[in-house]
């Protein structure tokens, strides 16, 4: 799963469940909705680089493989996160507020590109070794693995992870409203543009999500699927001696076609 | 002492006058551009000019008008208050529904081949979110602001009018807000650079117009 609203929605719920048993309180203060919304697409920011260095994010193409070769998307890169809300939950320095990111990043965001992918994510890969790789790890991803970009998204719209994730979306959008609303009375006419934005941030992001796909996507890609670490010989030299015998068992055919 | 009329009080309102005034004026000369550069395949640009002109002439008749206080009011005179009050509220309404809701739907709609429906979809939420104030306008001069006028320790809790009210008010800025966000959609996807300045300029006025609120409610009006 990896669509931006997708995401911050996702973490946004499962923060919200968190929330609850936490604080006793239905409603969700504007700071934590703001924060949260963003926590769980930071690892997607690498993507405005990438727009920046292809000039514009119409160029990003299936070559834009980002979960294999950018470290905002190795889990591991994050881990000072957690020990941030270690330190703020032995002073108990606001310690809901110090959970989001790990909330965010990990559950919003990793745990949903672990399913349905086009790659999956490298859980234990570890950012500061260049050229050491860890297996990734992709389920329920029969419709859409070895697929990138806009290939990939036609693919994904079209499963049952996708629908489901629209109506979290929907659901984060009524939620965030309603607390707007209670927070406005509470408060007296205390709008907040941290209720506002992520709503209209949710909503234009699932209008764009549910616009018709063009059909040139649904087709096979030039270079074909799996055109990516799976064959990647960069990838597979950096993996450990036990993984890559993994590896290569499980995609032998795809190298052998490959290579042939 | 009954109503006062009045202009200018202090100079953050002065300044809250002249700049909205001086971003109306602006808003308008971009869309009448943003009009008359139109590809030569778009039908009806010129709906898009009379949106600009419409809202130049009407919105600067609205921020010229002069705003109306009371201060121990007769009954006729707190009436003649709301009516005023409502009245501006509408007027205000009518302004947006027209120039940035019906022009631009017929105009979207003549042009849904060219600009698909990021416009319409804008245009038609402007009109929702105007029409929305339209009706949490006249909640609140009908029956909020008895409330209070009525009762000088009254308490909104409980009020089924005041849910209402703050309900609404919140759905209308979403819708609103959203409604904005189309037109920069359109507008960079489209690349009409002088409608995407239109419309950034409608969030740099209420970011401005919040700040300045900030100043007005510190420093009196």
């Amino acid at each position: 799963m990896s669509r931006f609203d997708q995401h911050s929605s996702i973490g946004f719920l499962v923060y919200y469940i968190i929330y609850i048993i936490w604080t006793g309180s239905l409603i969700m203060d504007d700071i934590a909705v703001g924060l949260i919304i963003f926590f769980s697409i930071v690892p997607d920011l690498d993507i405005f680089y990438g727009a920046r260095k292809a000039g514009g994010i119409e160029n990003l193409d299936d070559e834009f493989q980002h979960h294999f070769f950018s470290w905002s998307h190795y889990p591991l890169t994050y881990t000072p996160f957690i020990f941030l809300f270690i330190i703020s939950l032995i002073f108990n320095f606001y310690p809901t507020y110090f959970i989001i990111p790990i909330i965010g990043i990990y559950m919003g965001h990793f745990m949903m590109d672990t399913i349905a992918c086009g790659d999956g994510i490298m859980w234990g890969k570890n950012p500061f070794k260049k050229d050491r790789y860890a297996r990734f790890i992709n389920i329920w991803c029969s419709k859409t693995d070895g697929y990138h970009g806009l290939h990939w998204n036609a693919r994904y719209r079209q499963t049952i992870f996708c629908k489901l994730a629209n109506i979290a979306v929907i659901i984060s959008v009524v939620l965030i409203q309603i607390f707007q609303i209670i927070m406005t009375y509470r408060i007296f006419y205390a709008i907040s543009l941290l209720y506002i934005v992520p709503i209209v941030y949710l909503l234009l992001m699932l209008y764009f999500g549910l616009e018709k796909i063009p059909e040139e996507h649904l087709k096979e890609p030039l270079k074909g699927r799996y055109a990516d670490y799976r064959v990647n010989q960069k990838y597979i030299n950096g993996l450990s001696e036990k993984n890559r015998k993994k590896h290569l068992q499980k995609y032998s055919d795809l190298l052998k076609d490959y290579k042939g | 002492m009954a109503l006062i009329f009045f202009y200018i009080v202090t100079v953050p309102y002065l300044i809250t006058l002249f700049f909205n005034a001086f971003v109306r004026v602006i808003m308008s000369l971009y869309l009448v551009k943003s009009g008359k550069n139109q590809p030569d395949n778009v039908k009806n640009a010129n709906l898009v000019i009379i949106a600009g002109y419409f809202y130049l002439i009407t919105g600067l008749i609205l921020n010229f008008l002069p705003l109306l206080t009371f201060y121990n009011v007769t009954p006729g005179e707190y009436q003649f208050y709301k009516g005023y009050q409502l009245f501006t509220w509408i007027f205000y309404s009518i302004i947006w529904l027209v120039s940035f809701g019906i022009l631009f739907i017929i105009f979207a709609y003549k042009n849904r081949e060219i600009y698909k429906n990021y416009l319409l979809t804008g245009a038609f939420l402007m009109c929702v979110a105007f029409i929305l104030q339209i009706i949490v306008s006249t909640i609140f001069y009908t029956l909020c602001l008895d409330d209070i006028f009525y009762d000088p320790f009254f308490t909104i809790e409980g009020h089924l009018d005041w849910y209402i009210y703050f309900a609404l008010n919140d759905i209308l800025l979403t819708v609103y807000a959203l409604s904005v966000a189309f037109f920069v959609v359109h507008s960079k996807i489209n690349q009409d650079k002088f409608m995407l300045r239109a419309s950034l300029l409608i969030i740099v006025r209420h970011l401005t117009g919040m700040f300045l609120n900030i100043m007005i409610f510190l420093f009196g009006t």
